[in-house]
């Protein structure tokens, strides 16, 4: 009975399913089938058996990755440098949102809006090469520090210096983008709030204090659960561009440790596969943590609605494109 | 419905509310202006450096700590980089990339994304769990290749075109706009016979404009910037991809790295020059592409954060 | 609907269509070209006598192994192409060889930021280039035989391609291999074959110290220098500036690997690697008071000033430039292979508008002991392996060019160009060159040079150094000046600090030995810059090494230890 129930729903679906049909097949294709190369993590991979006849070592090679005193620096590093990156680098957007929100000449909102998003689109390739190119040695800002009769600033080989050049330069690649997101939190904010406000005789610091930020509080939230979740991925990209000879032990991240070990010393495939299997579960593991917390604060979670209205849902997600 | 959902007009709205009530210049206008400004120009000055650079000699460039703008512009470095011809394959390569792989981009995401946002259907949850699986793990590159061998794509760009056929982010980006999309007009549609093809295309995709044009901006963006499986996946020096080759140019432009090598240096040039060239060169179309798709975006982001 | 949404939905349908439309005439015209890619047989069966028996035989009597008559085309691979530059029929040079040896060579380029890692992808894939230039590395290439990735050669191949095989002897690291392995798998390219310039090997790079500096600021003009006394011209110059150079002054301008040479490698002959010691244990370099000598030495040149403080900033090898282009370096340590040394000399006076000859001092940098340290370099410098798929034939073709150019007649070639063109014989038999780079406004080789398919390509297995030392458009001053030092870095050793390859060592291959596997240079680099002691950060740093590195030295030990 509930047997024919199912059926007779799957069949009453059957134009949904064709719908998702080419993505499913894109995706058994080009990301389930080639998975099966995370057995790797378990086996020593020889070529000329291929990855299925090679032959099974079990736990050895996650042996080796724990006994390498780096891994679980790196590990910690990577944590750190994320958290870091959240208490610096999170709040700038939604302050250059606010600000901007408070801007009343439109032309002049519009340029600054275009000229703070433009980064974002470039990879970090190019902007490594326009950032380091400014504040190296011979660089601009130096330049301007020499000018004025300073002593130069070493901003690119200076460990200390290294995590606040993370997040300064994450941001000025990054924060427009997701300005704009609180942006149009904003504009959906009630506008009698603000009428009343003004009735009330609120300065505009107080409106902005007192409604607009509590008015996008929901998507910060929001916004904050997903940086958590990228705790032990964000800034492989950035790291390895920006960092050099001076600042590798610094800016060695669980990433960056994963493509030394796979690329600089001879090839163990094998071993790489077991680490990146590791990561893998950790971020998992964060995602799924996430998810809880985000129900827990009466969100509907990382994993999107299913219930049969779902106009209701919260764009989650839609804001993790930045 | 369709109105409130195109309409950003709350947003005018308020502005003009607030410029009628308040029109006057007060001085946190003033802070506001000038805060704004000054973070302005941190993003513009760093471009204009690269870009002068690019524009002189090297003895212009030794002789000047702070270079903003070229009392002698020369188009050498431009000359020396677009002369040996691989920018131009790059180029080439790159753009039949766009051509051919945003648009599979955005037919395989919209349709799976209109699907799975479909309020209810059996095995919903394990279609969504089956996307959000592959953000987290990965086979490696490896068995990627041996896949790519076995279809016989080596050495053709179909390989890069489908080894990134779906960003599973903008997936569920997608997938939640549609979700927030009313209900009752593809319902009613339903009524008068419509498949689901079409509702996607004729109902649905007229009111997502805004998310269809953000998300051919991000694939766009991704294709332009992508050179990895294309480093892997390709040979054919007719093939390279424009990040490839501005890094080859750039790099061979100089001699070996710290090999015990025994080579023949090729000419020196102005390597500074040649460098900032080429990240001008591969920042220019973006640049150009940008101000016109950004209105676009911004819309949508607004759209979706009015429903939220 | 909304005004605004009309004509937006209409361009995006629009948009939409064209481009479905575009993706599908795409993928249609994309399918004949891929298979009139595939169709080689066709197109060759009509060029198929142009070989011509005109070249079946050299003037030396050489012959070839496979019927030139019958067109060949294979794939290659190799660091130092130029990305999609036509190598059958680019220039005059490759025309010369694709129509003496009958072939088509398709060429994937590979750079030198990712070489390493994208043929050992393909090669661990199973599908590798017919030929590849492969940088060898103990622990892949043990793997790579033992799995059967690449080609084992014939055991009659040495009979067969005797020029080959004379130089292969020559490079040590071919036979030795061919031991360990029990067959021929690498051939390596020799970098000396008529002029070995010393035994034990020495490597090329020297210091260049600007003469007119070092004479203004009252420095010694010698052929070989103590680090420390580089580091005292470099105090010197800091201090008066005799160039008049002013901010952008760089003493001694290096990036990460040089620096790291010129004060580690200098002074401690084991760097990075593990050594038997005297007492016959195996000990990692690492750990060893030379290394910590030297970086010593090189944490008191950063933290003086004496190198750029952002050095590892430098890409590539740009600080060459900073000295012989940009003139704003008192010395660098830098490549100086002899094939080289002309080019860095001209751009020297090019771009400085002085006498290279008279303005600069190459020199050998020696350890605080007054001994030159290395290990012996070998004789080589990439191997070239095969697929193991190769067709007979093709394996056949490309050995022949390999021969060929093992020949006096082709070695010239590969080093001068087109005989009657750009060199000849004179009356006596030497070799005069033809070729004048100021009347043809530019190089032989290079991408803007006569012959951008030059050298290294055609399948050379005979490097440039070799030829350096006679070749007649190198300046005869710096051909001398070159075998001088090679010569004097042999003779200012000890056999312990300019010591022999331990072969045992290095074909021993495990698990821990490959995870050992350290960036020396990076590492190094880190270290000096940090803040703090140098001499308590080492200590902290080898301790933090030791459980990758004891693993080695309790498997050295027990195996060859005595």
């Amino acid at each position: 009975m509930d047997n024919n129930a199912l059926i007779r729903r799957i069949i009453r679906s059957k134009e949904t399913y064709m719908l998702i049909l080419p993505g499913v097949i894109w995706f058994v294709i080009f990301a389930y089938i080639p998975m099966y190369g995370l057995t790797l993590a378990f086996k020593t991979y020889k070529a000329n058996l291929g990855i299925f006849g090679s032959p099974w070592v079990g736990l050895e090679k996650f042996e080796y990755v724990f006994r390498d005193p780096a891994f679980m620096e790196s590990v910690w590093r990577t944590l750190w440098i994320n958290l870091g990156r959240i208490v610096f680098t999170f709040p700038v957007p939604i302050l250059l949102a606010l600000l901007l929100n408070e801007l009343r000449l439109q032309w002049y909102k519009k340029t600054v809006q275009t000229i703070f998003t433009f980064p974002y689109f470039l990879s970090w390739i190019i902007v490594a090469s326009v950032l380091i190119n400014f504040l190296d040695m011979q660089g601009l800002v130096n330049g301007v520090i020499r000018l004025l009769g300073g002593e130069p600033i070493n901003f690119l080989g200076n460990t200390t210096l290294f995590r606040p050049l993370l997040y300064l330069t994450d941001i000025w690649k990054n924060a427009g983008w997701t300005m704009i997101i609180y942006l149009a939190a904003i504009t959906s904010i009630d506008t009698e709030q603000y009428e009343s406000a003004q009735l009330d005789g609120a300065t505009r610091l107080q409106t902005m204090w007192y409604i607009t930020l509590p008015g996008i509080m929901n998507t910060v939230v929001v916004m904050l659960i997903l940086a958590a979740g990228n705790i032990m991925t964000a800034g492989f990209d950035q790291i390895f561009n920006i960092s050099n000879a001076a600042t590798a032990k610094a800016g060695e991240i669980l990433d960056i440790y994963i493509y030394r070990i796979t690329f600089q010393s001879a090839a163990d495939f094998s071993f790489s596969t077991a680490v990146s299997l590791f990561r893998s579960v950790i971020n998992f593991v964060l995602l799924l943590l996430a998810d809880r917390i985000c129900k827990m604060l009466g969100s509907e979670g990382l994993f999107p609605p299913i219930r049969r209205t779902a106009r209701k849902g919260r764009a989650i997600l839609r804001a993790g494109g930045a | 419905m369709a109105e409130v959902i195109m309409n950003p007009e709350p947003a005018r709205r308020t502005a003009r509310r607030k410029r009628s009530i308040q029109g006057r210049i007060e001085l946190l206008d003033i802070v506001l202006i000038v805060i704004l400004a000054v973070l302005a120009l941190l993003i513009i000055i760093p471009f204009l450096n690269v870009l002068a650079i690019s524009f002189v000699t090297q003895q212009e460039y030794l002789k000047t700590s702070i270079l903003l703008f070229p009392k002698e512009i020369t188009l050498e470095n431009y000359k020396a980089m677009f002369e040996d011809g691989r920018i131009w394959t790059g180029y080439r390569t790159t753009a039949i990339l766009l051509a051919i792989g945003v648009p599979i981009n955005m037919f395989l995401t919209t349709s799976m994304a209109y699907g799975l946002s479909r309020p209810d259907y059996p095995f919903k949850r394990f279609f969504i769990f089956f996307v959000v699986v592959t953000m987290m793990f990965n086979g490696g590159i490896i068995p990627m290749y041996l896949l790519m061998k076995q279809l016989h794509l080596i050495n053709s760009l179909w390989s890069v075109v489908l080894a990134y056929g779906i960003n599973a982010f903008y997936l569920i980006i997608m997938m939640n706009y549609f979700s927030n999309l009313p209900i009752a007009l593809a319902e009613s549609a339903k009524l008068d016979g419509a498949g689901e093809w079409t509702i996607l295309f004729r109902i649905i995709l007229p009111l997502s404009m805004p998310i269809m044009a953000t998300m051919t901006l991000f694939y766009a963006v991704d294709r332009w910037n992508e050179w990895f499986n294309a480093m892997i996946f390709i040979r054919k020096g007719n093939l390279v991809v424009l990040q490839l080759a501005l890094r080859s140019i750039v790099i061979d432009s100089q001699i070996s790295q710290q090999l015990n090598i025994s080579n023949i240096q090729t000419d020196k040039q102005f390597t500074e020059g040649m460098k900032m060239a080429a990240v001008i060169v591969s920042m220019l179309p973006i640049m150009c592409v940008f101000p016109l798709l950004q209105r676009h975006f911004v819309k949508g982001m607004l759209i979706g954060a009015i429903k939220a | 609907m909304s005004r605004l949404a009309k004509p937006i939905r209409f361009a995006l349908a629009v948009l939409l269509v064209l481009l479905s439309v575009a993706a599908c005439a795409k993928k249609s015209d994309n399918e004949p070209s891929g298979s009139s890619s595939q169709t080689p047989s066709s197109s060759s069966s009509s060029s198929e006598q142009t070989g011509g028996s005109s070249s079946e035989e050299g003037p030396d009597g050489w012959k070839p192994q496979s019927d030139l008559s019958k067109k060949v085309k294979f794939t290659y691979t190799s660091v130092q192409a130029i990305d999609g530059y036509d190598y059958t029929n680019g220039d005059p040079l490759a025309q010369y060889y694709s129509s003496k040896f009958n072939y088509e060579m398709d060429v994937a380029a590979l750079n030198w930021d990712n070489w390493n890692e994208r043929l050992r992808i393909w090669i661990n894939s199973g599908d590798m280039p017919d030929v590849a230039v492969y940088n060898y590395i103990h622990a892949d290439a043990a793997a790579f035989v033992e799995q059967g990735l690449i080609k084992r050669l014939p055991d009659d191949w040495k009979e067969r391609w005797p020029n080959v095989a004379a130089v292969y002897e020559r490079t040590t690291l071919g036979p030795q291999m061919e031991k360990v392995f029990g067959g021929t798998y690498f051939l390596p390219r020799a970098r000396f074959m008529d002029n070995l310039p010393g035994d034990p090997l020495p490597n090329h790079p020297s210091i260049f110290i600007r003469k007119d500096w070092a004479e203004a600021v009252g420095f010694p003009i010698k052929s070989a220098y103590k680090t420390s006394e580089i580091m005292e011209f470099a105090r010197l110059v800091k201090e008066k500036d005799p160039g008049g150079v002013g901010d952008k002054l760089i003493p001694i301008a290096e990036n990460t690997n040089h620096a790291v040479e010129l004060f580690v490698a200098r002074n401690s002959t084991y760097w990075n690697t593990f050594y038997k010691d005297k007492d016959g244990k195996y000990k990692w370099g690492g750990a060893s008071e030379d290394t910590l000598r030297g970086l010593k030495l090189f944490s008191e040149a950063y933290r003086s000033g004496l190198l750029a403080p952002d050095f590892y900033t430098v890409k590539n090898e740009e600080h060459g430039a900073y000295f012989n282009v940009q003139g704003i370096a008192g010395a660098t340590f830098f490549q100086a292979p002899t094939s080289n040394l002309q080019t860095y000399y001209n751009d020297f006076k090019n771009n400085l508008g002085l006498d290279p000859y008279e303005n600069i001092i190459l020199a050998t940098v020696l350890g605080e002991d007054g001994y030159y340290h290395q290990v012996d370099l070998i004789n080589y410098w990439g191997t070239i392996i095969f697929s193991p798929n190769i067709k007979d034939e093709v394996f056949e073709r490309y050995m022949d060019i390999l021969d060929y150019n093992a020949t006096r007649e082709g070695y010239i070639i590969t080093n001068m160009g087109l005989k009657d063109v750009d060199w000849t014989y004179d009356e006596n038999g030497n070799v005069v060159s033809l070729f004048d780079e100021e009347k043809e406004g530019r190089p032989l080789a290079g991408t803007n040079g006569k012959y951008p398919s030059w050298g290294y390509l055609l399948g050379s297995i005979i490097l440039f150094d070799d030829f350096a030392f006679d070749n007649p458009n190198t300046d005869e001053r710096l051909r001398e000046l070159s075998k001088k030092v090679y010569r004097e870095r042999t003779e200012i050793a000890t056999p312990e600090t300019f010591a022999h390859i331990d072969w045992d060592y290095y074909t021993y291959d495990s698990p821990s030995k490959r995870r050992a596997e350290i960036d020396y240079y990076t590492e190094y680099a880190n270290l000096i810059t940090q803040p703090g002691d140098i001499e308590e950060n080492w200590r902290k740093w080898v301790e933090s090494k030791m459980p990758i590195i004891q693993p080695v030295l309790d498997e050295l030990n027990a195996k060859f230890g005595n």
